[in-house]
């Protein structure tokens, strides 16, 4: 029994038996299905399968954006069914980092005043001065004023990369963080993400269509019909 | 603290993209009407009593025709109030072998509590403004008492058993009456040297005057304390109850202004609302990312509570200084109208004006504001996700009873307030019938037009209940407008036919049949015409008893 807890707890996240039904015209359909794995500290997952495969649905639930049907879903040994709204909130600001397909930058702030944002959420004073540390690693301290609309697509991800990763987060969830961009971008986006993920000791789960980010995965999930095959 | 250092960061991020523009002048434009329009009611208000007060020249004034009870005068004291006292009579003056009746005065030190007494130490010097009355020894008179009695400044006059200086030459009193004892001329003197003078003994014709002033606190309390045990001959004057009618035109327009002003207030929270409805869909996936990065659903409101608490304040303030402004621009055009000492604003109109500010915006911006509560972090991976809209309760209940409030504030008249309500919330149903009608139709000829007009046909049914909306807040923002303008054209109408044109304003008494065409002919040499002369007769008015 105790080697089973001991055993639990060396994983990070936990999915056991899960389902997602949803309510449509045409009646109760299941996006997900029996789904369950495991991830250990600092590993990074991918999770392939073709549209409509229930992968975005997986990371929300992942995410703790959104509930599931049954089964359970542990983060830190903490199931995320018996959190409510507000403490499954508090657990993605001091654990969860974001990156997104199509970068999710707010767009009345520059770049400095958007990686800013999360430490300012929780009152962080070094807000600003860490926030400049990581545009600069990322590569864009030349352009800490410019709103997103003034930067590329690549350059409006890096600013998503640093601010995933202003918050040491211990789990960083991404949703196709290539899909909006040319092969080119695309390349040096996966590199900076999977060097921030390594000096981070970051867990990494990524959703992703594109195979290259796959492979620099140590593992992959493929879902088809809501079910891991 | 964190969270407001955030939500001005945010507002301060957010006033870049010019979002909030819309929003704060709306604000402004509903601040600075209703500032201006408080400030100039409580001016005239305060000027009115002020004029009022002048006129008692005291707060409170008890006429009696014999001595009151002391014990009036120190209940007035316990209340701190201040007293003086003044008696009238008339009395035959002798000097020089003339004889001319005077109306006779005689003040306390006090006197007057109120006003100012202005007197000449010469007959053409310039006059001089004073705070107190005669000295003891001292009598100030009219000037026509010189010729009459053939006197001149610092002769003695002989009133009674004693004989007084007549060291000034009055010009005004504050608190002068037209009665009997006020047409005939005036003589002023201390109090003091009353019992040296014998000239009142029992059965002495005399009106006394017992002037109080304090706050309107303890006015009022005096005033209950002491109604119930005057006699039948005192009578009890105040400048809340008995201040000059004319009160009556300028409290209609009072009520008119704040009628247009809430005509301007509604239009104000159209736009607020619309603006904040749009403020608060552009902020669905702001919000989404900061649900998304753990903020929780009441920090996400109260984050934007406070930003637009700050707007309210920003706005009415900047709306506060331009209702000043306005006020102080109409009380300059309307200056040859009014008295030439206006009473200065209350700050307590100023503020009214920061809370109509605040009420409005929130009472028309919060059902939208707290549709961003609901915003699901889920909506950062799926755009449809929009939370449910306001229920309607909340939004027209909000809007509604800010109505009530400030229709009731402006009008202090319950039966105009409901009268307002019960006929614009008809209006509305019968507005949102045939906005409603007229949307159902517009589905009928979708088969029947072009390609144009099916697409804008379309777009209305589409969003039918928002459009409904729409159509009802211009509809009766409309309608406000039209009505405030026809009871503008009303209310002058009503004005100018109360007082026809050339209405005399200036009346000459005590002109004798013989004076009449020369008074006549001198007065046209000067341009003025005499409109007619009414002979007037003092009588005496009997009841036969058989």
């Amino acid at each position: 029994m105790n080697s089973l807890l001991d055993e639990n707890k060396s994983y990070i996240i936990t999915v056991k038996n899960l389902y997602k039904t949803v309510n449509s015209i045409e009646g109760s359909l299941t996006i997900l299905s029996d789904v369950g794995f495991k991830v250990k500290p600092a590993e990074s997952i991918a999770i392939i399968g073709a549209s409509g495969s229930g992968k975005s649905t997986l990371l929300s639930l992942l995410a703790g954006l959104d509930r599931s049907t049954s089964g359970t879903i542990e983060i830190f040994g903490q199931s995320l069914n018996k959190l409510n709204e507000d403490q499954r909130a508090s657990l993605r600001n001091k654990m969860i980092g974001f990156v997104f397909q199509s970068f999710q930058l707010l767009p009345n702030l520059n770049a400095l005043e958007n990686v800013m944002l999360p430490l300012e959420l929780v009152g962080d004073k070094q807000a600003k001065s860490l926030a400049t540390q990581l545009l600069d690693r990322v590569g864009l301290s030349h352009r800490l004023k410019h709103i997103p609309n003034q930067l590329s697509g690549g350059e409006q991800q890096r600013v998503a990369l640093a601010r995933a990763f202003v918050t040491h987060p211990k789990i960083l969830f991404a949703d196709e963080p290539t899909g909006n961009l040319d092969s080119n971008t695309g390349e040096h986006i996966i590199d900076l993400l999977f060097e921030l993920n390594k000096e981070n000791r970051t867990t990494l789960v990524l959703v992703t269509h594109d195979q290259r980010l796959a492979n620099r995965c140590v593992r992959t999930i493929k879902l088809s019909g809501g079910r891991i095959v | 603290m964190n969270r407001l250092i955030l939500a001005m960061r945010f507002l301060r991020r957010d006033s870049r993209s010019g979002e909030l523009t819309l929003l704060m002048l709306a604000l402004i434009i509903a601040v600075a009407s209703s500032t201006a329009i408080s400030l100039f009611a409580n001016r005239m208000n305060r000027t009115m009593n002020f004029q009022a007060a002048e006129f008692l020249a005291a707060d409170m004034v008890v006429s009696s025709p014999e001595l009151i009870h002391t014990h009036y005068l120190q209940q007035a004291k316990k209340l701190n109030l201040k007293q003086s006292q003044t008696s009238e009579f008339s009395s035959m003056l002798i000097e020089n072998e003339q004889f001319l009746l005077a109306g006779i005065k005689v003040v306390s030190d006090n006197y007057p509590l109120h006003g100012t007494l202005k007197v000449r130490q010469e007959t053409y010097t310039q006059e001089q403004t004073l705070k107190h009355g005669p000295k003891k020894g001292e009598v100030w008179i009219e000037s026509r008492i010189l010729s009459a009695l053939q006197l001149k400044l610092g002769d003695p006059l002989q009133i009674g058993e004693i004989p007084l200086l007549v060291s000034h030459i009055i010009t005004y009193e504050p608190d002068k009456r037209g009665d009997l004892y006020s047409l005939s001329p005036r003589v002023m003197m201390n109090a003091a040297d009353l019992s040296a003078t014998k000239i009142l003994q029992p059965g002495s014709h005399v009106h006394h005057f017992y002037q109080f002033s304090g706050a309107e606190a303890d006015i009022v309390k005096f005033k209950e304390w002491l109604k119930p045990q005057l006699t039948a001959s005192q009578r009890l004057m105040d400048i809340y109850d008995d201040r000059p009618k004319i009160g009556s035109a300028l409290q209609k327009a009072e009520r008119y202004l704040g009628l247009s002003s809430i005509v301007v207030v509604l239009i104000a929270g159209v736009a607020i609302a619309m603006a904040t409805r749009r403020f608060s869909e552009r902020h669905f996936n702001s919000t989404a990312i900061l649900r998304c990065l753990g903020y929780k659903q009441n920090e996400v409101l109260q984050l934007f509570l406070w930003q637009f608490l700050f707007i309210g304040l920003i706005a009415s303030f900047i709306g506060c200084i331009l209702g000043w402004i306005s006020q102080e621009l109409l009380f300059q055009f309307l200056r040859d109208l009014l008295p030439a000492q206006v009473a200065d604003p209350s700050f307590l109109a100023v503020l009214f004006g920061m809370i109509i500010g605040i009420v409005v915006l929130f009472g028309f911006a919060l059902p939208p504001l707290l549709r961003l509560k609901q915003v699901s972090p889920l909506r950062i991976l799926q755009r449809d996700l929009t939370p449910l809209p306001s229920s309607a309760w909340l939004v027209y209940g909000l809007a509604i009873s800010l109505l009530v409030l400030l229709i009731s504030q402006y009008t202090q008249d319950v039966k105009m307030t409901l009268s307002i309500l019960i006929v614009g919330m008809l209006s509305l149903s019968v507005l949102g019938g045939l906005s409603y009608g007229l949307l159902g139709l517009t589905r009928l000829l979708l088969p029947h037009v072009n390609l144009t007009w099916r697409f804008g046909l379309q777009g209305l049914s589409k969003h039918q209940k928002s459009n409904i909306t729409q159509i009802l807040a211009f509809s009766m923002t409309l309608l406000a407008i039209i009505l405030s303008f026809t009871v503008r054209t009303d209310l002058i109408r009503d004005w100018q036919k109360q007082l026809p044109i050339n209405a005399p304003n200036h009346f000459a008494l005590n002109v004798f049949a013989e004076q009449k065409d020369q008074l006549a002919l001198d007065l046209k040499e000067q341009g003025i015409t005499i409109e007619n002369f009414y002979p007037v007769v003092r009588g005496r008015l009997g009841m036969s008893t058989n």
